[in-house]
């Protein structure tokens, strides 16, 4: 039979949302399988990338970020349309940096003439992202919505705090919003039901998950978005059927690896490709998890990013695809003289669990093994050595059955110190007197075989009957400890009663999540 | 497929040694059943239970062992789709690249560079594991040689790459001790490839045009007795490339589909043009079920990357991660810098050192150990408290490396103010901003 690949049901699919106006609207969502899941369902619009642009002349990129827009930087719509005309940019997403209120706290109104002068440099659609401190994104917000009337701007980061504001201006000037939650599945579909129940048309909406850089906690964004993909699509939740946008490009150049120079940093090798491929790399896994808009920074990163997009929509191979285009200098680095000291040792591989095994009748002499009688027999090659210790066995266990509860673990210790000892001593004489039984005649040799049959077979039978007499004392300790346990419990609740004087008693859990509340003046 | 704890306990000794620290054989049995417990903490199980409990307990993707020495490793053995549903286990596997004509010098100083790509983080080594030896010409000899020094002079292990039994074997005679996987056994030479395998007791990789085809190899090699087998659907383009490997993972977990219960292996050597864009598509096996993927080049400015996405994705997410408490530097603190205190969870340590990083402004960054909680919701649990924070802050020795006495606690901690200061009389606790976001702003501000 051919083999067929397990198809996921599906229940539900992403709602599509256009962003711009006009000829230079474009469209994202719409998937009804998993991203690019193509064979069991489609993805009708491709992930949009779009670039990045600041609205104050970055201070802290790096060298080979800024490098290919060194002549622009300082005017935010030559940047935007040199992003479209150089590099193809569909997409422009202003980060206004400098409304900060811990940095430049710049007025809105700046804020809302730099978004203007952007929409009218370009021909694509422009997505706003704030500066993350709600009350300031809100009074920025309003302004921009007002003063860019129905361009159908991107507007965000919307939160629970700043909603209200930023919502009615979306829907009073014809924008879309980016409902934003910390990386959590709850938390976002409480800030999508906010907006729903503020009357904020739900196709006007895409989700910002928080994004985690590339080894600074990517892998919680990704679950986070595998999961939404899954309540969305698997479980048909429509409360979270919505587009997501990640803002990777501002989080994997702000770590210090993206930063770091061949100096700083030998190891990592040439600062332009490293970071390039960073960002490249974390595309990859956000396009993986289900981003339908990503946004970026680097050119040569978008360009490979867009390759790889168009080869998993539409199939063909990658092999054509350039490598970087490096705009800086190559840097070489001799890591013959970085490398730390061969380790070539191959430890022995021990015999799985064959030597505790063989170790264990011979250390332990515990009584209560039912193993151990087994073992001598197999153990051909020593028998008489063996048969010793399966004759101290049952005596060590009858003397523990006999004892009480109390002394037995005592007694049995030291039993067992004794019987190792004897065993040792009476292994070494068997292994001489062995050493004569097989200078002697063949005929006494089987009658010892039989006689040593018979031994086992009685050494068997006395461990069975001990170790049922051991465990039908073990059960009634067991039992014993029970009867004290369940005293102890119901002794319990009184102590805990007088613990606090509160009149109501509270558990753990209950009292963080008062805590909680109480924080989040939930209460 | 899986016994249920009842089955287990039967194979047991039920002696209740408590050996295998619980108190009794049948709550060994439980933790068995739900993979709390290996086996091998039980001292007296008998042979034939264990070759029983391990037939039953095998993962419905086999888990393989590659090489030997301090790279060993280990492939497959995952069960899940999805890493939030558990974790994933064993990370993607990265090798690179020399071809069997190179020239012993070359060998020795490539071994040497890749040699040096080790990175250090959060108290990991992330490094890449495999060499994968090729051979070109079919000459036995030069294939032979170059496996033999890439297994004598260096930690890598090995993927063998020849589809020629004879050649094959020379290479397995030269490196057999190092455990090399062997790649691949194909439609034509699936009896002779297979029987050396099985003779070295070695991994063997599968390579067909088509997942039908490895169905059909699978089936012959483990009828011959082989067990550690590795899966290359023979895709080279990344749409085909995904849809297979998903199509294997769903088969083997959702199916139970034991022909395809194997680790995969992916070349996106083989799929693009250069190492820039191989990273892409090794990228994109690390998320989505590739159990080694093989790189042409090994290049620092590609492998770092791919090695922090693997990490990512291969952390488990039932444990978060922490760092260890104490006194961290950022920059080039001294005894007048500011002194931060914040949570062991590692997200908070990663994204409140880069923040303070980013402001410029060097400091003192004390991580105090809450069981890898966030700052609010240790705060919330006690696990972050007004005594505890001042105890540690008394213990830590910052009181030496400084001469001043602030204190900045997160703003989401703000009402532990007073404990604070009542445990460290003297001391001024100043509340920092809750986002990490805007320390900088707050840092430079002072």
């Amino acid at each position: 039979m051919a083999f067929e690949i397990k198809k996921e049901a599906y229940t539900g699919g992403i709602k599509t949302i256009s962003i711009g106006k006009g000829d230079s609207a474009v469209t994202v969502g719409g998937e009804t399988c998993y991203p690019f899941y193509t064979f069991e369902g489609d993805m009708p619009n491709k992930p949009l990338i779009a670039m990045e642009i600041w609205d104050m002349e970055p201070t802290d990129w790096a060298e080979a970020a800024l490098v290919p827009f060194k002549d622009v930087v300082a005017d935010p719509a030559a940047w935007a349309k040199k992003c479209v005309d150089e590099y193809g940019a569909e997409a422009i997403v202003l980060q206004l940096k400098s409304i900060d209120p811990n940095d430049r706290d710049a007025s809105p109104q700046s804020a809302a003439e730099t978004v203007k002068k952007v929409l009218d440099a370009v021909s694509v659609p422009v997505i706003v992202w704030g500066c993350a401190a709600p009350t300031k994104d809100e009074e920025v917000m309003k302004v921009v919505a007002e003063v860019c009337q129905n361009k159908n701007l991107l507007l965000g980061p919307v939160e629970e705090k700043n909603y209200k504001g930023i919502a009615a201006a979306a829907m009073g000037y014809g924008h879309s919003l980016i409902a934003s939650s910390p990386i959590d599945v709850n938390l976002a579909k409480q800030i999508n039901i906010l907006l729903e129940n503020f009357g904020m048309p739900m196709d006007r909406v895409v989700v910002d998950p928080t994004t985690g850089g590339l080894g600074y906690g990517m892998e919680y964004s990704y679950s986070v978005m595998e999961r939404l993909s899954m309540a969305a699509m698997s479980q048909g939740d429509d409360k979270l059927q919505y587009p997501m946008i990640n803002n990777l490009g501002n989080e994997v150049w702000k770590c210090k690896e993206a930063k770091e120079s061949a100096e700083d940093a030998p190891l990592l090798g040439d600062p332009e490709k490293r970071a390039i491929l960073m960002e490249a790399v974390g595309a990859v896994a956000y396009l993986l998890c289900g981003s339908n808009i990503l946004i970026m920074r680097h050119p040569e990163a978008i360009r490979l990013a867009k390759e790889y997009i168009k080869a998993m929509i539409a199939g063909g191979s990658v092999a054509e695809v350039a490598p970087i285009e490096k705009r800086l200098a190559s840097v070489a680095v001799d890591f013959a003289a970085l490398a730390p000291p061969l380790d070539l040792t191959i430890e022995e591989e021990k015999k799985a669990a064959a030597p505790p095994k063989k170790e264990a009748p011979a250390k332990k002499e515990t009584p209560d093994k039912p193993a151990a009688p087994a073992a001598p027999a197999k153990q051909a090659a020593a028998p008489a050595a063996k048969q010793e210790e399966v004759a101290a066995k049952p005596a060590v266990a009858e003397k523990d059955a006999t004892a009480t509860a109390e002394a037995a673990a005592k007694e049995k210790a030291e039993a067992e110190i004794k019987a190792k000892a004897d065993a040792e001593a009476k292994a070494k004489a068997d292994a001489e007197a062995k050493v004569k039984a097989e200078e002697e005649a063949k005929a006494k040799a089987e009658a010892e075989a039989k006689a040593k049959a018979e031994a086992e077979k009685q050494a068997a039978a006395d461990a069975r009957a001990a170790r049922e007499a051991e465990e039908k004392e073990l059960r009634a300790k067991r039992a014993r400890e029970r009867a004290e346990l369940a005293a102890k419990r119901t002794d319990e609740p009184t102590v805990q009663g007088t613990m606090t004087p509160a009149a109501i008693q509270k558990t753990e859990q209950q009292k963080i999540l008062e805590m909680l509340d109480r924080f989040h003046k939930r209460v | 497929m899986a016994l249920t704890g009842m089955q287990i306990f039967k194979l047991l000794p039920k002696t209740n040694c408590k050996e295998c620290g619980v108190p009794t054989c049948l709550a060994f049995a439980m933790n068995l059943a739900s993979g709390k417990a290996e086996l091998d903490s039980c001292p007296y199980v008998s042979d034939e239970a264990r070759a029983q409990l391990e037939e039953a307990a095998a993962p419905p993707i086999r888990q393989v062992a590659l090489g030997k020495g301090v790279r060993a490793a280990k492939t497959g053995g995952e069960t899940v789709l999805y890493r939030h549903e558990k974790t994933f286990y064993n990370p993607t596997l990265i090798a690179g690249l020399i071809t069997a004509d190179t020239a012993a010098d070359d060998v020795a100083k490539t071994l040497t560079d890749w040699h040096a790509l080790q990175y250090e983080r959060v108290g990991l080594n992330l490094r890449p594991e495999l060499v994968a030896v090729k051979d070109v010409s079919g000459d036995a000899a030069a294939f032979a040689a170059v496996a033999k020094q890439v297994a004598e002079t260096s930690e890598f292990n090995i993927i063998l790459m020849s589809e020629d039994a004879a050649v094959m074997e020379a290479a397995v005679a030269a490196c057999g001790f190092k455990r090399p996987l062997l790649y691949a056994a194909t439609a034509a030479n699936v009896e002779a490839i297979g029987k050396l395998a099985l003779d070295n007791n070695l991994p063997l990789a599968v390579k067909a045009d088509s997942i039908d085809g490895l169905v059909e190899l699978t089936t012959t090699l483990t009828g011959m007795g082989l067990k550690d087998l590795v899966l290359d659907p023979g895709s080279r383009e990344v749409k085909q490339g995904i849809e297979d490997m998903i199509a294997l993972r769903r088969a083997a977990l959702k199916d139970g589909n034991r022909a395809l219960g194997f680790p995969t292996i992916a070349f996106p050597c083989e799929m693009a043009g250069n190492t820039d864009m191989e990273a892409l598509v090794a990228g994109m096996y690390i998320s989505k079920y590739g159990g080694i993927v093989v790189l042409s080049n090994l290049t620092t400015e590609a492998l770092f990357p791919l090695l922090l996405e693997r990490l990512n994705i291969y952390t488990d997410p039932q444990r978060p991660m922490t760092v260890t408490e104490g006194i961290y530097e950022i920059g080039t603190p001294d005894e007048n810098s500011p002194v931060l205190v914040t949570t062991n969870f590692a997200l908070t340590y990663f994204i409140v050192s880069g923040e303070i990083e980013a402001s410029k402004v060097s400091s003192w960054l004390l991580i105090k150990d809450s069981e890898g909680l966030s700052v609010l919701t240790a705060w919330a649990a006690g696990k972050f408290s007004g005594d505890d924070v001042g105890l540690f802050v008394k213990k830590s020795g910052i009181a030496d490396k400084v001469k001043h006495t602030e204190l900045i606690i997160p703003g989401y901690a703000a009402s532990i103010v007073a404990d604070v200061e009542e445990e460290l009389p003297g001391w001024t606790i100043t509340v920092g901003p809750r986002e990490a976001a805007h320390l900088p702003g707050f840092l430079k501000a002072r």
